[in-house]
């Protein structure tokens, strides 16, 4: 299965400028894999360890969070879209 | 440097004082050019999830900033900031907010973090920041629209290469 990975722009130093790439795997752990072949570094902006996503960082699979697909288990398709999207917050 | 047009920025200001006393929040669309120049397009508020401590903390949903990157993304633009109100303090960036900016961009570039100050209800400064080394350094924030847009986009491109060169 090949997804298309949308990257956020402060991230994308870590991906050969690409504001998105391709992708290969059968799941979200396995795409993750493939991007770390690709770009290393990514996947640790990404994974706390090897097994739990960061709190800093919501990943969308087409319009679902993964969080409630089966976190990095979650099965993807042929043609889906992952999003990369910040855990923005703060405040004064 | 952050370039916004008076009027976006008039948006951010209204937003800040609609929702005094709680915190806003908000996307800005735009451009990033090798200079370090992010010019915004577009302004687009987001919502506060943060329900608890409103008044002082803002966690900015998720679902709005996906619809915020596909919109983006059909436009050929980028995400390049985000605002955010401080309602009764400067618009300083907070320890509160350095440490959340450091865990999502640890110590690369960063997006531009716009706060407008809120005084008794009224919008009275407007400042960015951006992340350097870990640390939130004050941007410079210019206005400008109509016939200095043209100049403006002439500038933002004279820039030396960087990653943000590859920011659309």
């Amino acid at each position: 299965m090949t997804v298309t990975v949308r990257i956020p722009f402060p991230l994308r130093e870590l991906c050969g400028g690409q504001s998105s790439c391709a992708a290969s795997g059968g799941s979200l752990r396995e795409i993750f894999s493939h991007l770390d072949q690709e770009f290393p570094g990514l996947k640790e902006r990404l994974l706390e360890g090897p097994e739990e996503l960061r709190s800093s960082v919501n990943v969308f699979l087409n319009d679902e969070d993964v969080r409630y697909l089966g976190g990095l288990d979650a099965p993807v398709r042929d043609g889906d879209k992952v999003w990369l999207v910040p855990a923005i917050a703060g405040g004064g | 440097m952050l370039w916004l047009t008076p009027e976006q920025l008039d948006e951010i200001r209204a937003h800040g004082t609609q929702g005094y006393p709680d915190e806003v929040c908000g996307l800005l669309v735009g451009s990033a050019y090798p200079s370090g120049s992010r010019i915004v397009h577009a302004v687009r508020r987001a919502r506060n999830r943060n329900r608890e401590r409103s008044g002082d903390r803002y966690d900015l949903d998720p679902v709005d900033l996906l619809r915020a990157e596909r919109a983006a993304d059909r436009l050929g633009r980028a995400i390049v900031g985000v605002y955010h109100s401080h309602p009764d303090h400067p618009a300083r960036a907070s320890e509160t907010d350095r440490a959340s900016a450091v865990t999502v961009w640890g110590g690369g570039e960063s997006w531009s973090y716009l706060i407008v100050s809120i005084e008794r209800g009224v919008a009275v400064d407007a400042r960015s920041w951006v992340l350097r080394d870990r640390v939130f350094e004050e941007e410079p924030v210019r206005l400008v629209g109509g016939p200095d847009a043209g100049r403006v986009a002439q500038e933002a491109h004279e820039g030396t290469p960087g990653p943000s060169a590859w920011a659309r």
